[in-house]
């Protein structure tokens, strides 16, 4: 592929998922469709990826945190906080970027990823987004992969992102693996979604870090995954709580039977975050080995570990949740417009496993 | 011409049952009302046929019939390639996977026709030939898979499908538990197998099987810690001791299930690894040695449970996990073709054997019990004390799965403990709590 292409094909694709990941909850949504702020975040989406200008391209992302600490404010302080100061963290590294000071907004990109990721102790502020708004929470994790692409396109080919590398990529597998062991202990999907999300958050800032000594590719597939999986996940718990209240205080199980089509839904999407072949969450998976080991083998181990334990997790909330006796449920299973959400995502996710060069290839040229 | 073909004839032993599996999967997500009975175990079984016949068709090319012998590596380019580093879309044609995938197709093609009857009318007939069709995809991909991400691949499809089986009555408790336990000693002895290959890669440059004869140049612990891993991976996929506990559970599935899986293909799925990696068992002699004591100790382990087991699927997957065991030890002393003819033979005993599990109970209630009163045992004349104690010990399974679990409560514990220093740092951090 030309650099000409590249520079068209690979921000269209990484602006494609996010725009899928943003859009689907909305479709999927029985009611309070709320298509503006959507739409304002696709199109600043489009605006962040095809900008060639690492400065002004932070700086819409700013805007895109920011509405994102707007939309949090409502419920939870902390969440708006977080977000607030991802924004922050951002307009700085657009400023640093305006003034070439590349150190600096690597600095500050860092800080920000850090935050919207979820990394262990600032995680306060997501893991209030999946408690309280898992519908803002969607939002900011379809936005993340916009993040990433600018950070491993205008801020990550400094030395001092070479000399990060490891310190980062130790301190992101560590965040994984404290995750992984904690969704051991979650006994509603609830806690479950959330630790699945602050674990994946330790493995995107670890990608991150790798991405600090050329492992691009990596990085990327790995935040488009977790938009698409984890949005997939999220999408599916909300149609759940509609039919059968707080996911936080189900009890028993036997939701299958009546739910079939959710229940599969569930599990593929659960499935794809922790590396189900054929998904693009298997090449994230294999691509982020690679890059971990090839800087430290700790964190490699680490994250195979915090992986294993996750998918074991998620079969066993699977099985609480939807499995056992049944329990006749009067609502239906999944209506028409969820499941086309649904089939939108599943094969956005099937596609890049597939054929990863899709993507990857264009990232490689671009950035590599 | 013959390269051509069997580049087609591989394909299509791979890809035919995963289309149709997601041909089904598709209509059922789709479809306003059920798909029939009939459509789904139709849709399933001509992929499973085209399979057959493309495994048939490898052999033949591989025999010469359409020009000259195609043997060796089947290059379908790169899966992936990211700078130094690609996933190699190859596959690998010689006797050993031509006998697996035969043996796998033909198994799970004899399996789907037998359970569209025994399973007629069940609530999850769907689900179970969605699943064939996975499990049928994954065994052909490890058995022709030329570079271990390709296998790893394959593997995990595997897994996955022995989890939901063995959770396929999911109205009762015990198959879900089952279920749980089983795919987390998949996936924990998984490790294994990924840590190896992540290691095969950076220490021979390739995941490639080939790349395994260079094997013997790396130094002892690095050749024998990657033996090591992949054997740890073989033996949680195959069962052996300690992870033996999962199989007895695991025939809480449906008997065609268990004869597929259990029987047949998925348990020997470790002792295939083994083969495949045969150059890497060679040299570590240590990792061999463990191996032959594993493998022996399973065997006396479960051969002593399947003669007072009281219910026979329980009493076949313990005769099962004894001839594995002697399997496991064959290769683990370089008999790879012994093993494979041994592997082979067993597969098919057993799909027989699990299949006409329910007949057997149904003669034995018609034609009545009969009773055979045969004399003490030898081990019973030479030390009754022992034979006591190995009775005992048997009927309560060695508390094999009591020690595993308690081997597994600090890990648990810790996760709870995490659990609660989330909460208290989360707490202590939130606003909203303040406010």
């Amino acid at each position: 592929m030309s650099p000409d292409s590249a520079l068209i094909v690979a921000p269209a694709l990484v602006w494609l998922c996010s725009s899928m990941s943003l859009a689907a909850p909305e479709v999927a949504a029985q009611k309070d469709r709320k298509w503006l702020p959507v739409l304002a975040l696709v199109a600043l989406s489009a605006v962040a990826v095809a900008a060639s200008n690492g400065a002004l391209a932070y700086a819409v992302v700013a805007v895109i945190t920011l509405l994102h600490a707007a939309a949090a404010a409502r419920t939870s302080r902390t969440s708006m906080l977080s977000m607030g100061v991802a924004a922050l963290a951002c307009g700085v590294a657009a400023g640093a970027l305006w003034m070439e000071q590349l150190h600096i907004a690597f600095g500050a990109s860092i800080v920000a990823t850090a935050l919207r990721c979820g990394l262990f102790p600032l995680h306060g502020g997501i893991a209030s987004l999946c408690d309280k708004r898992p519908r803002v929470q969607a939002q900011q994790l379809a936005s993340l992969p916009i993040l990433v692409f600018a950070h491993l396109r205008f801020v990550d080919h400094t030395k001092l992102a070479f000399d990060a590398a490891i310190p980062v990529v130790l301190v992101g597998a560590a965040s994984m693996l404290a995750f992984g062991l904690i969704s051991l202990a979650q006994r509603d999907l609830g806690g479950l979604f959330r630790a699945s999300t602050l674990m994946h958050g330790g493995m995107l800032f670890a990608s991150v870090g790798a991405a600090g000594r050329g492992h691009y590719a990596a990085a990327l597939i790995v935040a488009v995954t977790m938009a698409l999986a984890l949005n997939g996940f999220s999408m599916m718990l909300s149609a759940l709580e509609a039919r059968s209240g707080s996911i936080a205080s189900l009890l028993g199980g036997g939701r299958a039977r009546d739910f079939p089509r959710m229940a599969a839904s569930i599990l593929f999407f659960g499935g794809a975050a922790v590396g189900l072949p054929g998904t693009s969450g298997f090449i994230a998976d294999d691509l982020l080995l690679h890059a971990l080991w090839g800087e430290s083998v700790a964190s490699a181990v680490m994250m195979i570990l915090a992986s294993a334990l996750l998918a074991v997790a998620i079969l066993a909330g699977f099985a609480r949740t939807f499995l056992g006796k049944p329990v006749r449920q009067l609502a239906p299973d999944l209506l028409p417009m969820e499941r086309f959400a649904v089939i939108g995502l599943v094969v956005m996710l099937i596609v890049l496993g597939v054929i990863p060069s899709v993507l990857v290839n264009p990232i490689s040229v671009l950035i590599g | 011409m013959g390269e051509r073909f069997m580049h087609l004839f591989l394909g299509f032993a791979i890809v035919a049952p995963f289309v149709c599996a997601l041909v089904v999967a598709v209509g059922l997500v789709l479809a306003r009302h059920w798909l029939s009975e009939s459509v789904v175990a139709a849709t399933i079984r001509r992929g499973l046929t085209v399979s057959v016949l493309a495994s048939l068709g490898a052999i033949a090319t591989y025999l010469g019939a359409f020009g000259a012998p195609i043997r060796g590596e089947i290059e379908y380019g790169n899966w992936l390639a990211v700078g130094d580093y690609a996933i190699p879309l190859t596959l690998l044609v010689d006797p050993g996977a031509l006998v697996f995938s035969l043996l796998a197709s033909v198994l799970t093609l004899l399996v789907a026709r037998f359970s569209r009857t025994y399973l007629h009318k069940e609530p999850g007939f769907d689900r179970f030939f969605f699943l064939i069709g996975i499990f049928a995809a994954g065994t052909q991909l490890i058995a022709f898979a030329g570079a271990l991400d390709l296998f790893f691949a394959g593997w995990e499809l595997i897994g996955i499908s022995s989890a939901l089986f063995i959770g396929f009555f999911h109205e009762r408790d015990e198959p879900v538990r089952s279920s749980v336990r089983a795919f987390a000693t998949y996936r924990l002895c998984d490790m294994g197998l990924l840590i190896a290959i992540v290691t095969i890669h950076e220490l021979l440059g390739s995941t490639k099987l080939s790349a395994l004869d260079s094997a013997g140049s790396l130094p002892a612990l690095e050749s024998s810690a990657i033996a090591a891993l992949l054997l740890l991976a073989a033996m949680g996929k195959s069962a052996q001791l300690p992870f033996s506990g999962w199989l007895p559970r695991a025939m809480e599935g449906p008997t065609p299930s268990s004869a597929l899986f259990y029987g047949a293909v998925s348990i020997h799925a470790g002792l295939y690894l083994l083969l495949r990696v045969s150059a890497v068992i060679e040299v570590a002699p240590y990792v061999a040695a463990f191996g032959v004591f594993v493998g022996v100790a399973t065997a006396l382990y479960a051969s002593a449970i399947a003669r007072i087991h009281t219910d026979a699927k329980g009493a076949l997957a313990h005769a099962t996990l004894a001839q594995i065991g002697l399997i496991l030890a064959e290769i683990s002393l370089g008999l790879t073709t012994l093993a494979l003819i041994h592997l082979s033979c067993h597969a098919m005993l057993r799909v027989y054997q699990y299949l006409r599990t329910p007949n057997m109970i149904h003669d034995a209630h018609t034609a009545g019990h009969g009773h055979h009163h045969s004399g003490p045992g030898w081990l019973t004349k030479l030390a009754p004390k022992t034979s006591e104690r190995v009775y005992g010990a048997a009927l309560h399974r060695w508390r094999l799965d009591e020690r595993v679990d308690a081997a597994v409560a600090p890990a648990l514990g810790l996760a709870r403990w995490l659990d609660r220093v989330d909460h208290r740092v989360r707490s202590s951090l939130s606003l909203d709590a303040r406010s």
